[in-house]
């Protein structure tokens, strides 16, 4: 047991405040330079405290794109990407529920073969397969389209395996009880597995969902036409704009505005993400 | 109402034969209970009847209808799991009826037989809580209304009691009991617990190592293994066993520095080595006149009786039941006299019991 000393106290909250301090600065000066006239960044100083334009800024970005860059309004690609997002999530819950249930609950040849395989693909994120994978799409059509964000990304070795772990963990007991309930295989997996296993739908929904939100190279590759872009992409164009000074506070505003879904879904999902990392509920 | 025929079974997990060769009848309405230490294959042989696993050999019929091919929803049979099994996420009501809602039956029936069994259960103020809100004791009953809604042909059990502190397992035992009678199913209930397989069965079936060692009611058990192994598993302490002979005329029991009476001589069996079995609680404290005299080890006073480990001369332990009342001194000596009717012989080799001629002779 540690000690418990007025100077450990100290310390440990300063090493805390300081950690925060590390985190929310930067998410701070994201804030302010987005509530800012455009001048006032020339000197190359920030200010502070936030500006008075925080209206006007957030106005323009949302519905009328970010002033001197052609391209979507950032209406389309905040849209875009909360479709991509939505759609990586929830297919790669489906897919990996799907797989592992197959994998736990029915006997067929190869199955630790499949199983295998399925876990081996870990090895191979999209930035390895790229080329090959950018190939199979566009002579599938798949270019700028929502199927083509998606597709490429919609297998989760790692959601099937912690699924695996989990059925693994559901007594065998239960799944007789259903078998003598007159509960076939499906009506067991929908009835029974899908429930207890809502705890772990929903905090790997939160991770899932940041990671397709986050999604940066696959969108540059898949994508050609403005309709299409999505979010991330975006404030890398805008910040990149030829001949002149990117619109600093607008970048901001839009760069605060793409940090909210993520923020809103993980405040929703919280109780279920929290209880699904610290507890097994039997 | 059924009755359930088991013919020959056999169940083999690869190379392990669990189960060599089972029959059964157990007739309608009928408890029995199949007892045997663990890894005997009494949880197979249940688990074989329910359809969770199919038979490498041999028939089980359930109500005269080969049930060998069937899944267990289409057995009418219902089973009671031994950490009962309950859907966490499902409200009492919801446990209770979700089988019945499986089978397409109507609502208000539905209702209905739940209402009424957790009625008979003592359920009915938790029907909307779920099973993490409930004691151990209120979950097997929620485990036995999940059987009794689906009024199920056979009732299975599987060491359901075992989970229970020892004050509520007498107290389910006795309920479990009352309601099978009442509802007249057929019940097989396995257990290793020879206390709850005495008090729960019409009649025991004792099985050790994928054999049947012996089917009956329980006192015949108790009264005439058929077996020493059905002796020392049967009865708490377990029978005692000494290795000797009879003497010429089959009259008597000796062992070196040891001669019993037997009630009925036995001529024919005259000089053949055996096996004796008493119980502990057959042998009572003689005033030193006794047929034997033990040197007395270890008392365990167990307030009601009180159990004495003590050696015959020749150093055979031997355990004598005696009431609590009676003193016993540690290091003394204590003469007893076994019961007359109480002996019983088996052959050495083969462990069999060996019978009276005059039965032998009627059989």
């Amino acid at each position: 047991m540690i000690e418990r000393t007025r100077w450990l106290d100290w310390l440990a909250h300063a090493t805390v405040l300081i950690g925060i301090a590390v985190v929310t600065f930067p998410l701070w000066l994201t804030f302010v330079a987005s509530t800012h006239a455009p001048e006032s960044f020339f000197r190359g100083l920030m200010p502070f405290w936030p500006g008075g334009r925080f209206l006007e800024n957030y106005e323009q970005v949302l519905f009328e794109g970010v002033q001197g860059v052609g391209g979507a309004p950032v209406g389309t690609m905040l849209a875009n990407s909360f479709v991509m997002a939505i759609a990586i999530a929830v297919g790669k819950i489906v897919i990996s529920l799907l797989s592992a249930f197959a994998i736990v609950y029915f006997r067929f040849p190869f199955r630790m073969l499949c199983f295998w395989t399925i876990f081996v693909t870990l090895m191979l994120p999209v930035e390895v397969r790229i080329l090959p994978t950018y190939e199979v799409a566009a002579n599938l059509q798949l270019l700028n389209t929502y199927t083509g964000l998606v597709l490429p990304l919609i297998a989760s070795a790692t959601a099937t395996f912690l699924f695996r772990q989990f059925f693994l963990t559901v007594p065998d007991e239960l799944t007789e009880a259903a078998r003598i309930d007159g509960a076939g295989p499906m009506k067991f997996f929908w009835d029974i597995l899908l429930p207890l296993s809502k705890v772990n739908i929903a905090a790997l929904f939160v991770i899932l969902f940041i990671y397709g939100w986050n999604q940066y190279l696959w969108p540059l590759l898949i994508t050609t036409g403005d309709q299409m872009t999505t979010i991330v992409m975006g404030i890398k164009r805008m910040v990149n704009v030829a001949d002149s000074t990117p619109v600093w506070p607008e970048v901001m505003a839009v760069a605060t505005l793409a940090l909210l879904p993520p923020v809103v879904v993980v405040i929703l999902m919280q109780r279920w993400f929290i209880k699904g990392l610290i507890d097994t509920e039997k | 109402m059924a009755e359930v025929t088991v013919s020959g079974v056999e169940k083999r997990f690869g190379p392990v034969e669990v189960l060599k060769g089972v029959d059964v009848d157990i007739a309608d309405g009928e408890m029995l209970v199949i007892l045997g230490a663990s890894g005997c294959g009494k949880t197979t042989l249940l688990r074989l009847i329910a359809g969770l696993e199919t038979v490498t050999a041999g028939e089980i019929r359930i109500g005269g209808r080969v049930v060998n091919d069937l899944e267990p929803k289409d057995r009418d049979i219902a089973m009671v799991f031994q950490n009962y099994a309950l859907y966490p996420h499902m409200k009492v009501y919801d446990n209770m009826a979700y089988g019945l809602r499986n089978r397409g039956m109507a609502k208000d029936e539905i209702d209905r037989r739940v209402k009424e069994s957790a009625r008979i259960l003592g359920l009915a103020d938790f029907l909307d809580r779920k099973p993490r809100q409930l004691s151990g004791g209120q979950r097997q009953r929620v485990a036995m209304g999940r059987c009794i809604v689906r009024e199920p042909a056979v009732f299975l059990f599987d060491e359901p009691l075992s989970n229970l502190d020892a004050a509520l397992r007498g107290q389910m035992r006795v309920e479990i009991r009352q309601l099978q009678k009442r509802l007249a199913t057929t019940g097989v209930f396995v257990t290793h617990d020879q206390v709850e397989a005495m008090t729960l069965a019409d009649r025991i079936l004792l099985m050790n190592r994928g054999r049947v060692e012996q089917i009956g009611a329980p006192m015949d058990l108790y009264r005439r293994p058929r077996t020493t192994y059905v002796a020392t598993f049967i009865g708490s302490p377990a029978m005692n066993l000494i290795q000797g002979h009879l003497d010429a005329t089959g009259a008597r029991f000796e062992r070196e520095g040891l001669s019993i009476a037997l009630p009925t001589p036995r001529p024919r069996e005259g000089g053949r080595p055996v096996t004796l079995g008493i119980r502990p609680e057959d042998l009572s404290p003689a005033n030193g006149t006794g047929e034997f005299a033990l040197r007395v080890g270890l008392v365990e006073r167990l307030g009601a009786d009180q159990v004495v480990f003590g050696d015959v001369v020749g150093g055979e332990p031997l355990l004598v039941r005696l009431p609590g009342a009676y003193s016993v001194v540690e290091n003394d000596t204590l003469h007893v006299v076994p019961a007359p009717d109480a002996l019983h012989l088996f052959d050495p080799d083969t462990g069999l019991r060996i019978d009276e001629e005059a039965t032998r002779a009627a059989a």
